[in-house]
């Protein structure tokens, strides 16, 4: 899948699937960015996804779509 | 009425877009992730204090020795952590906080200038920071 110009100006008209579907398209990102590092208790490092910061990142994202003005 | 925009216009205005987005979610998860770099300095900077005088003694305390310094340690984590420095930055970090001194006269001690005694803590830091966190003992998460 991706952006078009269309799917983005109807997210900011407030369509939800529009802006379900820049919010998966973004997933993988978000989800790259909220990993977290921590130590199991064997001593080995491991990686997870934040949930909670995920979900910050997501309730976030949304505002800013909405606020993005074209400036071209 | 509004002219209708071209295809290459649509598609600068969608990388502009895509780009704003990376940023928003990048500096969003950044703020919650982890707690900034002064922060972070602080909380090892306290934790190595507190270690440093330690109260809580098992019966046989590990002893660092470097030229004629000696450390004493309470705690195996630090210890082992002090084992992957180098000498250089093992003195300076006894000499900060086991003997107290500032960084001018560690400068002195090692012959070194005031810029290469900062680094070295810096590297010493993020090295006991990271041995820390392999073994489970993150300094921050207990603090």
């Amino acid at each position: 899948m991706k952006l078009s110009y269309e799917m983005i100006h109807a997210a900011q008209q407030g369509d939800p699937f529009a802006m379900q579907t820049i919010l998966d398209y973004y997933e993988p990102y978000i989800n790259q960015v909220s990993t977290r590092c921590g130590a199991s208790p064997t001593g080995n490092i491991k990686y997870y996804v934040d949930y909670a910061v995920k979900e910050q990142v997501i309730s976030e994202l949304m505002v800013a779509i909405l606020k993005w003005k074209e400036k071209i | 009425m509004c002219t209708p925009l071209s295809d290459s216009r649509k598609a600068r205005i969608v990388a502009m877009f895509d780009s704003y987005c990376k940023t928003v979610i990048v500096n969003r998860a950044r703020n919650h992730l982890k707690p900034s770099r002064q922060e972070r300095h602080e909380l090892l900077v306290a934790s190595l204090e507190i270690y440093a005088e330690a109260d809580e003694k098992p019966e046989e305390p590990y002893e660092l020795r470097y030229r004629n310094l000696t450390a004493t340690l309470w705690r195996k984590p630090l210890y082992d952590a002090f084992q992957t420095l180098k000498e250089t930055e093992a003195i300076v970090l006894i000499l900060k906080f086991w003997e107290r001194y500032p960084d001018a006269e560690i400068a002195e001690y090692l012959h070194v200038t005031i810029r290469t005694v900062r680094n070295l803590k810096k590297r010493a830091y993020e090295k006991i920071r990271k041995e820390l966190l392999k073994r489970g003992e993150s300094l921050e998460v207990k603090l």
